[in-house]
C-alpha cells in the first residue's frame, strides 16, 4: 500500500510539472494582461500538434520539435492578440472573454480540419523499459519531460525577474498607466506577453502530447485545471503555481489509485473549491480582489 | 408603436411564423432555440442585470432537465407539474451553490461556479442509481397541451411552441415588473458599484442570491421543457457544450436588455443548423461569425435593434423609468425630499481603535456628536479621518472600542444594516453608478424606504404603486435641489465632475437618512460651487439633519461648523469650537500652520 | 464599423429563411439512407471506419443495379458530435430536408436511443449497426431494427474464454465511463457470474479525456488479479499497454474490439501477445460473406477493413435487401415490413430480426498470437 502510494506520488509529480507549465501560460496572460483567455487550452493543443507536425511531417528530432512547437504557438498567440484582443481593449472585460472563446472554437475546428479528429501519436525516441529505483518504476521519457518542464519554468521565472523585458512586463501588470508614463510600449509588451503565455502552454501541450497523444479537444480540461491552479497558487506567483501544479498531479494520482479514475478530473475543482471556501482571497497575497 | 405593442407583435410572429413552414425539422430547430432562450434569459438575470460573472451558470438548465425527467418518471408526476417542480429543484441547488460562491470576489467567483458545474456533471456521470449515469434517461414523457384526440390536428411541435412562447412571455413580463421595481434597481446597483449599493442599504448577498436563484429557476424551467420535448436527458446537458452555447447567445444577443437573450437565442440557435451546409467547418464558421459580432456590435443584436428604431440613445437599461411627476415648486423643506428612516440620535465613539497589521490608523478616539450639529472633522492627510468614517459606516470593523448610535452598538455591523439606521455618507473619490442615469442613481438610494417586496412588485399592488410614486417624487426633488433636473436622463458616468459631486449629495438625501457623513465634498470645486455647498449644508442643519464633514478647506470649515474635531496620526487632539481650534497650539502645529486666520 | 447595416440585416434574415426552408435533396432516382455519426469527437475514428464500410457496400449495391427499379442507393451523412440533442436535430433534418427513406443514427448508443423518439413519431425506419446497448430495443419503437450484436452477447462470448482457464480466479476491469463501457462491464460481469467464473476484484471507468493510466494500472497491480479486462479505446489503448510495461504489470489480457486494431498491433505487437478480445468481426473470418466484403473494401480503400467497417457494410447491405424487397413506390410501413422479413448472411453472422427488431448477432472471440489475430470462437 505504501509502495503504491509512493509510486503514485512520483508519477503525480511528473504530470504535475506539466500542469504547472500549462497554468503558467494562463497566469501570464491572466495576471499580467487581466485577460481571461478561453483559448489557452487550444494554444496548449496547438503546441501538441505543432510538435507532431514537426516530428512526423517535417521529420525533425524530438527536442527541436518541442522548440518549434513553442515558437509556432507563440506566433499564434501574438496573432490572436492582434486580431481578437487588441480591438476590444476598451470594452467590458467579458467581451474579451467571449472573443477568446470564439477563437477557441475556431482553433479547435481548424485543427480538426487540418489534422483530422483522431488522436495522433508523437513518436518518441525513448524506450518503454522501466528504470527501477527501489520500489519505484520510472521511464527515461518521463524524467526527460520533467526536466524540460522544470528548465522552462525556471527560465521563465528568471526572465521575468532579471531581464528588462521581464521587468517591463511586471510593471505593466502592476499599473498600466504608470508603465506607459515610464515610456514602456504597452502594445509591444502586450504582444510579447501573449506570445510568452502561448509558448508556455504550447510547451506543455508538446510535452504531454509526446507522452500520450494529441487530439483537437485536448485543451478543454487543461484550461479549467489551469484556472484552478492559478487560483490556488496565486495570481502572479510562479513558484505558487508550480507547487500547486505538483500538488494537483499528486492528488490526481492518489485519487485514481485509491478512489476511482473517473473522479480524477474532479480533484482540481474540488480542491480549489475547498481552498477558496477556507480562504476566499486565494492563496497568494495578490489575490485579494482578483481581476 | 408602444413597447408592449412591439413585444406582442414580435411574440406573435415567433409563435405563428414557423407554423407557416410545417417542416418538422424547422419546427424542431426553432423550438430548441426557444427552449435555450430560457437558459439565456436566466443567465442574463445574474450576469447582465446583477453583474455577477457566474461562468458555470448554464448548468442549471441541465439540472432542471434531469429533475423534471426524474420526477415525471420515478415519482410519476404529471409532466405539467414536473417541469415547474424541476425548475424549483434547480433553484434549490443553485442556492446551495450560490451561498458559498458569493463569498468569493472577482474572477474567483466565476471560476468557482465553473468548478461547481463540473462537480454536478461528474455526479450525474457516476451516480448511476439516480441519474442513469452516462447512459442517460430515455423515454421521458412528452409534454402535451392537449391530448392527441382533441388536438384538431395541431402538431405537437406547434403545441410546444405555443407553450414555449406563452411561457417566455409570462417570464419576461414578470421579469420586467421586477426589474422596474426596487429589486431590479438593487440588482443594477450591485452590478455598478457594490460598495455604494451596500452603503445605501442594499444587502448585497441577499440580492445576489435572489438573482442567482431566480435565474436558476428560469434556466431550470427551460431544462424541463427540453427534457420533455427531446425525450432524452444525458450528462451532456450538464457539460461545457451548453455553457458555451448559452453564453454565446447571451452576449451576442445583448446583456441587460429583456429582448437581447431572446434575440440571441433565436439567431444563434438557428445559425448552427443553417451552417450545416458546411458540415465539417461549422464551429469554425460559428466562431468567425461570433468574433465579427463582438467586434462590430458591442451592444449585441438587441443594440442593433434599438438602432434600427429611430431616436434611441441606447444607453443603459431603459426599463427603469418611473414616471416623473412635474415639481411645481422647490421643496421648501429639505426634510420633505425623503421620509426619515429613523429618529435622529447622537453618535458616540468610545475608545475606538483601528489597526491594520501593525499600522494603527485610529488610537482610542472618543467623541460624541449630538443631533442637529454640523461637525467638521479635520486633520492632515493620512490622519485617519476616512478610516473613521469607514468604521462608523460599517465598511471596516473596529479593532477595539465601540460605536453607538441612538445608544445602540453599531460597531462591526454591515454597511447596509447601518444605513438602515439612518446614517449615510459620501466618498472621497466620487462614487456613483456610472451606467445608470442621474435619476436612476437617486432612485436606487430610496431603497430602504421603498416597497421592495417581490409580490407587491409583481402584482403592482396599491402599496407598491404609492411607494413608486413617492420614489419618483423624491428623485425629482433631490435632483432639483442640487440643480441636476435637466440631466436626469444622462448616465452618471457622463456627467462632469462637479455634477457628479452634486449627484452624490442628491443620492445621500434620497436615502431618508438624517445623519450624513460628507467626505471632502468640496474637493475639486471652485469658489462658487463651494458656496453652494455651504448653503446646502446650512439648510440641512435648519432641517434638523446632523452633518459631519471631512474637509481641508479651512475657510469653509470655520464658517460652517458648530464644532471641530481634529485628528492627527490617529489620535483626537482637539474637540471644540472653531475659534478655539484656530489658536490651539497642537492643532496649529499639526495642521493649520502659524498665521492662519479665518475668513 | 457598421458591418451590419439595417439593409444587410434584412437581407440576411431573408437569406436565412430561404436556406432553412429550402430543399436540398435532388429528385433524381436515388433512395437515401440518412446517416448520423460522430464525425468529430472521441468516436470519430470508429465513425470514419464505419462509414467507409457503408460506402464500400453502396458501391457494390449500385454496381449490381441498385435497389431495384433502376434506383441507386445514396448515403447522406451528417455529424451529431455524439450529443443527443444534435442527434435529434440531425435525424429530423435527414428525414425532412434530405428526404431519407431510412436513417442510421449511431455512435454512441445514446444517440441511437435519442433518435428513436423521432423515428417512432415520424414512423420512419431506423436501423442501427453499431448500437450495442440492450436498452435500444426496449423503447417500444416498431420501426427500430438493430442489425448488430449486443453488449450481453459480447459479454457471453468473452466470458467463455475467461472461465476456460481454471487458474483464473480474480479479474480486474477497466472501461470508458460512457454507456458503452458501463454496459460492457455490466454484461461481462453478469456473464462471468453465470458461468461460475472469476471474481471481479476491481472495476473502474475512465473519462474520455483521460490520457494517463499509470495510477489506475498501479492500483490494479497492487491487487494482483489473475487476469485483466482492459477495454480501452485507441489510442489510449497504446498508452495503457506501454504503461503496463513501465510499471511491470503483466497478466493475461482480455478486451474487446478496441484491441483489434492494425496500428495497435503494429506499434505494440509483443505487448498484445496472448490477449483475447471479443469482436463482431475480423478479417480472419473465412466465410463467403466476409471474403466478399474484404475484397470489395480493399478494392475501394486499399486497406484491410476492421470490425467497424464490417458493421457499416452489414447495415447497408441489410438496408439494400429490404429496399429491394419493398419495391419501388414503397411507403414507410412497407419498408418496415420488408426489414422485419430480412434474412441476410452478413460477415458477422446471420442477420434476422426478432419481434423486437433485434438481430442478436452472436459475437466472436479473437486471440492475438505470434503477431497475428486468430479466431477462437
Amino acid at each position: 500500500m505504501l509502495e503504491l502510494a509512493f509510486q503514485q506520488v512520483v508519477n503525480g509529480l511528473l504530470v504535475g510539472a506539466i500542469y504547472a507549465l500549462m497554468a503558467l501560460g494562463l497566469m501570464v496572460i491572466l495576471g499580467i494582461l487581466r485577460i481571461i483567455n478561453m483559448a489557452q487550452g487550444e494554444l496548449y493543443m496547438l503546441g501538441g500538434y505543432f510538435c507532431y507536425f514537426a516530428s512526423v511531417t517535417l521529420g525533425v528530432g524530438y527536442v527541436p520539435a518541442i522548440i518549434f512547437a513553442m515558437a509556432a504557438t507563440a506566433g499564434v498567440g501574438v496573432l490572436m492578440d492582434r486580431l481578437a484582443v487588441r480591438p476590444l481593449l476598451r470594452r467590458p472585460f467579458y467581451m474579451v472573454f467571449l472573443s477568446t472563446f470564439a477563437v477557441s472554437m475556431i482553433l479547435e475546428n481548424a485543427a480538426e480540419l487540418i489534422w483530422g479528429p483522431d488522436p495522433q501519436n508523437i513518436p518518441s525516441p525513448f524506450s518503454s523499459s522501466p528504470i527501477i529505483i527501489g520500489p519505484i518504476f520510472l521511464t527515461s521519457q518521463k524524467l526527460f519531460i520533467f526536466a524540460v518542464a522544470l528548465v522552462t519554468i525556471i527560465s521563465f521565472a528568471t526572465f521575468l525577474r532579471w531581464t528588462r523585458v521581464g521587468m517591463a512586463i511586471r510593471a505593466l501588470a502592476r499599473d498600466r498607466d504608470a508603465a506607459l508614463l515610464m515610456g514602456i510600449n504597452a502594445d509591444r509588451i502586450q504582444s510579447i506577453t501573449f506570445g510568452i503565455g502561448a509558448a508556455l502552454s504550447g510547451a506543455a501541450g508538446a510535452l504531454l502530447g509526446a507522452m500520450f497523444n494529441v487530439y483537437p479537444t485536448m485543451g478543454q480540461l487543461p484550461l479549467l485545471k489551469g484556472f484552478a491552479l492559478v487560483v490556488m497558487g496565486g495570481m502572479g506567483s510562479v513558484s505558487g503555481v508550480f507547487v500547486a501544479g505538483l500538488m494537483l498531479g499528486v492528488a490526481e494520482g492518489l485519487t485514481a489509485g485509491f478512489l476511482s479514475i473517473g473522479y480524477v478530473d474532479l480533484v482540481a475543482f474540488a480542491t480549489m473549491l475547498v481552498v477558496l471556501l477556507i480562504r476566499p482571497q486565494g492563496l497568494s497575497k495578490w489575490g485579494k480582489s482578483g481581476v | 408603436m408602444s413597447r408592449t405593442g412591439t413585444w406582442l407583435a414580435w411574440l406573435l410572429a415567433l409563435a405563428a411564423l414557423p407554423a407557416l413552414m410545417p417542416n418538422p425539422y424547422v419546427q424542431y430547430v426553432v423550438n430548441s432555440a426557444l427552449i435555450l432562450a430560457f437558459a439565456t434569459i436566466g443567465l442574463n438575470v445574474i450576469f447582465g442585470y446583477a453583474g455577477q460573472h457566474a461562468f458555470g451558470f448554464p448548468v442549471f438548465f441541465g439540472v432542471g432537465a434531469y429533475a423534471s425527467a426524474l420526477l415525471s418518471i420515478d415519482a410519476a408526476l404529471p409532466v405539467g407539474l414536473a417541469i415547474p417542480a424541476g425548475a424549483l429543484v434547480a433553484g434549490g441547488i443553485s442556492a446551495l451553490i450560490g451561498f458559498p460562491s458569493f463569498r468569493l470576489r472577482g474572477i474567483y467567483f466565476g471560476v468557482a461556479t465553473i468548478a461547481f458545474s463540473y462537480v454536478i456533471y461528474i455526479i450525474a456521470q457516476n451516480w448511476v442509481g439516480l441519474t442513469h449515469g452516462p447512459m442517460g434517461i430515455p423515454l421521458v414523457p412528452p409534454l402535451n397541451l392537449l391530448p392527441d384526440r382533441a388536438a384538431f390536428g395541431v402538431s405537437r411541435d406547434v403545441q410546444t411552441r405555443l407553450i414555449l412562447v406563452s411561457t417566455i412571455a409570462i417570464v419576461i413580463f414578470m421579469l420586467d415588473r421586477i426589474l422596474r421595481s426596487p429589486i431590479g434597481r438593487a440588482w443594477l446597483a450591485i452590478r455598478e458599484n457594490e460598495n455604494l449599493a451596500s452603503s445605501l442599504g442594499i444587502a448585497p448577498l441577499r440580492y445576489q442570491m435572489a438573482a442567482f436563484v431566480t435565474g436558476a429557476v428560469i434556466s431550470g424551467l427551460g431544462g424541463g421543457f427540453y427534457a420533455h420535448y427531446v425525450g432524452f436527458v444525458s450528462p451532456t446537458e450538464l457539460g461545457f457544450h451548453y455553457i458555451g452555447v448559452v453564453f454565446i447567445m447571451l452576449i451576442a444577443g445583448g446583456t441587460s436588455t429583456l429582448a437581447g437573450p431572446l434575440i440571441g437565442s433565436v439567431v444563434f440557435g438557428v445559425l448552427p443548423e443553417l451552417l450545416r451546409v458546411a458540415e465539417m467547418a461549422r464551429n469554425l464558421l460559428l466562431g468567425v461569425i461570433l468574433l465579427l459580432c463582438i467586434v462590430a456590435m458591442p451592444e449585441g443584436l438587441a443594440g442593433i435593434w434599438k438602432r434600427l428604431q429611430a431616436g434611441r440613445a441606447g444607453h443603459g437599461p431603459r426599463s427603469l423609468d418611473a414616471p416623473m411627476p412635474a415639481v411645481t415648486h422647490m421643496a421648501e423643506e429639505i426634510a420633505q425630499i425623503a421620509p426619515s428612516l429613523s429618529t435622529s440620535g447622537s453618535l458616540e465613539i468610545r475608545d475606538l481603535t483601528k489597526q491594520f497589521d501593525g499600522l494603527t490608523a485610529l488610537q482610542a478616539v472618543s467623541f460624541i456628536i449630538q443631533p442637529g450639529e454640523v461637525v467638521g472633522l479635520i486633520g492632515p492627510n493620512g490622519a485617519g479621518k476616512t478610516t473613521l468614517f469607514n468604521v462608523i459606516t460599517g465598511v471596516l470593523p473596529p479593532t477595539s472600542g465601540s460605536v453607538f448610535y441612538c445608544a445602540r452598538e453599531i460597531g462591526g455591523r454591515t454597511p447596509h444594516a447601518i444605513a438602515a439606521l439612518g446614517i449615510t455618507r459620501t466618498y472621497q473619490i466620487t462614487s456613483i453608478f456610472p451606467e445608470l442615469t442621474a435619476a436612476e442613481n437617486v432612485m436606487v438610494a430610496t431603497h430602504l424606504w421603498s416597497c421592495h417586496n417581490p409580490f407587491d412588485a409583481l402584482l403592482r399592488s396599491k402599496r407598491f404603486r404609492t411607494a413608486e410614486v413617492a420614489v419618483g417624487r423624491t428623485a425629482e426633488m433631490a435632483l432639483a435641489l442640487v440643480g441636476l433636473q435637466a440631466s436626469r436622463h444622462i448616465p452618471a458616468g457622463a456627467l462632469s465632475y462637479g455634477d457628479q459631486r452634486r449627484l452624490e449629495v442628491a443620492v445621500a438625501l434620497a436615502t431618508g437618512a438624517r445623519f450624513i457623513l460628507l467626505d471632502e465634498p468640496a474637493a475639486g470645486l471652485n469658489a462658487g460651487e463651494t458656496e453652494e455647498l455651504c448653503g446646502l449644508i446650512r439648510r440641512l442643519r435648519s432641517a434638523g439633519f446632523t452633518v459631519v464633514v471631512i474637509e481641508h478647506d479651512m475657510r469653509m470649515v470655520m464658517s460652517l461648523c458648530d464644532r471641530i474635531i481634529v485628528i492627527n496620526y490617529g489620535r483626537k487632539i482637539f474637540d471644540g469650537s472653531p475659534k478655539e481650534a484656530a489658536v490651539h497650539p497642537e492643532v496649529v502645529d499639526a495642521y493649520l500652520g502659524a498665521g492662519t486666520s479665518d475668513a | 464599423m457598421k458591418i451590419l447595416t439595417p439593409l444587410r440585416m434584412k437581407l440576411a434574415i431573408v437569406a436565412c429563411s430561404v436556406l432553412l426552408t429550402g430543399s436540398f435533396g435532388n429528385a433524381a432516382e436515388t433512395v437515401k439512407l440518412g446517416v448520423g455519426l460522430s464525425m468529430t469527437g472521441p468516436l470519430a475514428f470508429l465513425s470514419q471506419q464505419y462509414l467507409q464500410g457503408m460506402k464500400a457496400a453502396v458501391d457494390v449495391v449500385n454496381k449490381a443495379g441498385g435497389v431495384g427499379g433502376g434506383r441507386m442507393l445514396e448515403l447522406v451523412v451528417r455529424d451529431h458530435k455524439g450529443v443527443p440533442s444534435e442527434a435529434v436535430a440531425v435525424t429530423k433534418r435527414l428525414i425532412e430536408e434530405d428526404k431519407a427513406a431510412i436513417v442510421d443514427i449511431d455512435l454512441p448508443s445514446t444517440v441511437a436511443i435519442a433518435a428513436e423518439a423521432v423515428t417512432k413519431e415520424s414512423k420512419v425506419p431506423q436501423i442501427a449497426g453499431f448500437t450495442f446497448a440492450p436498452a435500444a430495443v426496449q423503447q417500444g419503437n416498431t420501426f427500430f431494427f438493430r442489425a448488430c450484436t449486443t453488449s450481453d452477447l459480447i459479454g457471453d462470448a468473452l466470458a467463455q474464454s475467461i472461465v476456460a482457464d481454471k487458474n483464473n480466479k480474480t479479474i480486474a476491469m477497466l472501461a470508458p465511463n460512457d454507456d458503452y463501457g458501463r454496459s460492457a462491464i455490466k454484461s461481462l460481469s453478469e456473464a462471468i457470474a453465470r458461468a461460475g467464473g472469476p471474481k471481479v476484484v476491481y472495476a473502474d471507468y475512465y473519462e474520455r479525456t483521460q490520457s494517463d493510466f499509470s495510477a489506475v494500472l498501479l492500483k490494479m497491480k497492487s491487487l494482483n488479479p489473475d487476469s485483466l479486462f482492459i477495454d480501452v479505446r485507441w489510442p489510449a489503448s497504446l498508452t495503457v499497454l506501454k504503461q503496463m510495461v513501465e510499471i511491470g504489470l503483466k497478466k493475461p489480457l482480455f478486451s474487446s474490439v478496441n484491441f483489434y486494431n492494425a496500428k495497435l498491433a503494429e506499434q505494440a505487437g509483443p505487448l498484445l501477445e496472448g490477449a483475447q478480445m471479443s469482436v463482431a468481426w475480423a478479417p480472419v473470418f473465412t466465410d463467403a460473406a466476409s471474403v466478399e466484403f474484404v475484397k470489395a473494401y480493399e478494392a475501394m480503400f486499399k486497406q484491410t477493413p476492421d470490425d467497424s467497417a464490417s458493421l457499416g457494410w452489414t447495415t447497408t447491405m441489410v438496408t439494400a435487401q429490404a429496399l429491394k424487397a419493398a419495391g419501388p413506390g414503397f411507403d414507410s410501413e412497407a419498408l418496415r415490413k420488408a426489414l422485419s422479413n430480412v434474412n441476410y448472411n452478413s460477415p458477422q453472422g446471420p442477420v434476422k430480426f426478432d419481434a423486437k427488431g433485434d438481430a442478436s448477432v452472436a459475437a466472436h472471440v479473437l486471440r492475438f498470437k505470434d503477431g497475428g489475430y486468430h479466431l477462437v470462437r
